[in-house]
């Protein structure tokens, strides 16, 4: 009898990034059993370096896993107080010291990248006036980010982006082209 | 919700006192006291929901084995918050050497601090739902008066509290045991899940609207799972699982519940607990039969259903993807010396790097 196979391995930084991930993809029709959670052990706080380090190997492991089935890598990793871009930049500089070349165009290795944190998106997903500079409040139960997350499922299906954070934006592009394709 | 615990005196219990989230995993060596924590709330289910007498909930040989002294006294708390306020329980037993009698001295239902019932020095004071004085009378020491408290419309915050207990489902599943005949309807798992097929069909009559849903959820969980029927069988019925290949136009074929793998029992259980009764489940080594593969998905519904379909789950594991997964977050280090108290320590101080809280248990770096 065959067994699950994971199709989209979740790379975190902690629990809020994972069930805001999760949620969101849930939400496009995909299941917890499509799912693995590789989230940093460090949990809050200094976790981005995690994320970054274990970059590559995930992606090795990507690239030899997707000539045989279905699957994808999304990368989650706050911006904190860097650019979406040089967020981007460093995941890349992890690949190339490992002597691996960063993802390519056809590659379903998606990069989503908060700022400042998950925490401004949430709320401003939630109809607060955010911006991506400040950082605003955690909430009490990670679970409380689902009608930010359906909300957020709902502009990405439409890919009506337009009132969205910069950042938010991005993920929403990172998502339609390299993830969505998978569901189609 | 089980908000707080506290013991003094039941086996390796003293003084002891645990808060609880709305998922909890409880982490720690062998022999530090995990299992018992489960076993005083099967103990106060047991006198609160079946009646039990007080000396076969938490018979004599249940105290402390280090404290020894003609009178022993025993002490349990429970905070828990319902809908509309904090219940505290408190139940205080004595055992008398002398005559190897034990009684209970003190039980009390407390909601926010104020009375919904007294009992003692074996007298009983009722109170209403506004807390004003009711009924007065003598009581039995040997079990619980409150458990032979009957609903009715002035005391339902009373009421309340002895559902809540009654469907505490306190479960260290073995699924080796479980049968597929059902005699009736069971409101109630089992500490070992064996009556699973009397509990499937209770499901079945009362809440046939989750049926469906966890049907669905196993086709995922399950390949080739289809549907449960049960079967008539004279007098009882038999829990079967129909399973179909490939080709949906096929006929199930059914199997005995029983003739499942461990495994896939275990998965029916785990998943079946998770379909909005909301319960508080406690749950020993939940992981135990499952293939590595089935450990985090099962992790992510329970945790996706924590406070939603599930009241709250308070879960013990030595399992790494447990631990990994959930131990930082939901994780509470219970901990004793040899013949010493329990006691809860701080999580195992976080290593820089990325190392692996189940790496960091492996070692013994827990201090």
């Amino acid at each position: 009898m065959t067994g699950r196979r994971v199709q989209i391995v979740i790379l975190c930084e902690d629990s809020q990034h994972e069930v805001f991930g999760r949620r969101f993809l849930k939400q496009a029709g995909w299941e917890n059993s499509d799912f693995r959670v590789v989230k940093s052990p460090e949990g809050k706080g200094c976790a981005s370096q995690w994320v970054r380090k274990k970059f590559p190997e995930e992606l090795s492991a990507y690239r030899q896993r997707k000539n045989r089935a279905a699957s994808c890598l999304i990368a989650v990793i706050d911006a904190d107080n860097l650019s979406v871009h040089e967020r981007i930049r460093e995941l890349e500089q992890e690949c190339m010291d490992q002597g691996m070349v960063c993802r390519s165009n056809d590659d379903c290795v998606a990069f989503v990248i908060p700022k400042r944190n998950i925490a401004s998106w949430v709320h401003h997903l939630l109809g607060e006036e955010v911006n991506e500079s400040d950082v605003y409040r955690e909430l009490e139960r990670e679970s409380l980010c689902q009608p930010a997350v359906a909300q957020l499922a709902n502009i990405c299906n439409n890919r009506d982006t337009g009132t969205l954070l910069p950042s938010l934006k991005d993920a929403c592009q990172e998502y339609n082209e390299r993830i969505r394709i998978l569901k189609s | 919700m089980l908000k707080r615990l506290y013991a003094n005196n039941f086996r390796c219990l003293v003084n002891f006192e645990l808060k609880f989230d709305e998922l909890t995993l409880l982490l720690g060596p062998n022999g530090s006291g995990k299992s018992t924590i489960f076993d005083l709330l099967s103990g106060i289910r047991r006198l609160l929901a079946d009646n039990a007498r007080i000396s076969d909930a938490f018979p004599p040989e249940e105290f402390t084995a280090w404290i020894d002294c003609p009178e022993q006294t025993q002490t349990f708390e429970l905070d828990v918050q319902g809908h509309d306020g904090l219940f505290s329980y408190k139940l205080v037993t004595t055992f008398m050497k002398s005559t190897k009698k034990q009684r209970i001295d003190i039980e009390q239902l407390l909601h926010d601090g104020k009375p919904v019932f007294q009992f003692q020095k074996g007298e009983v004071q009722l109170y209403h739902d506004d807390h004003q004085l009711g009924p007065k009378y003598s009581f039995d020491w040997t079990v619980s008066a409150l458990a032979t408290i009957g609903e009715r419309n002035d005391n339902k915050k009373l009421s309340w509290f002895k559902k809540w207990i009654s469907s505490l489902m306190i479960v260290s599943p073995q699924p080796r045991s479980m049968t597929s005949e059902t005699k009736d309807e069971s409101a109630w798992l089992d500490p070992n899940g064996l009556n699973f097929a009397s509990w499937y069909r209770y499901i079945s009559q009362e809440h046939q609207d989750k049926i469906m849903a966890l049907s669905e959820k196993l086709r995922k969980v399950i390949p080739g799972f289809h549907a449960f029927k049960l079967e008539l069988a004279g007098k009882h019925r038999i829990l079967k699982a129909g399973f179909i290949n490939g080709d949906h136009n096929a006929s199930p074929l059914f199997f005995d519940f029983e003739q499942l793998s461990d495994g896939q029992r275990q998965l029916i259980v785990l998943y079946s607990l998770l379909i909005g009764l909301k319960h508080t489940v406690l749950l020993d080594e939940p992981e135990n039969y499952l293939a590595l593969a089935e450990i985090q998905p099962w992790l992510m519904e329970l945790k996706d259903a924590c406070g939603e379909s599930l009241n709250q789950a308070v879960l013990i594991s030595h399992h790494p993807e447990l631990i990994d997964y959930l131990g930082r977050e939901c994780g509470k280090w219970i901990e004793r010396e040899p013949l010493g108290p329990v006691r809860e320590k701080n999580l195992p101080e976080k290593f820089t790097n990325g190392f692996r809280l189940s790496e960091q248990i492996a070692r013994g770096w827990t201090e």
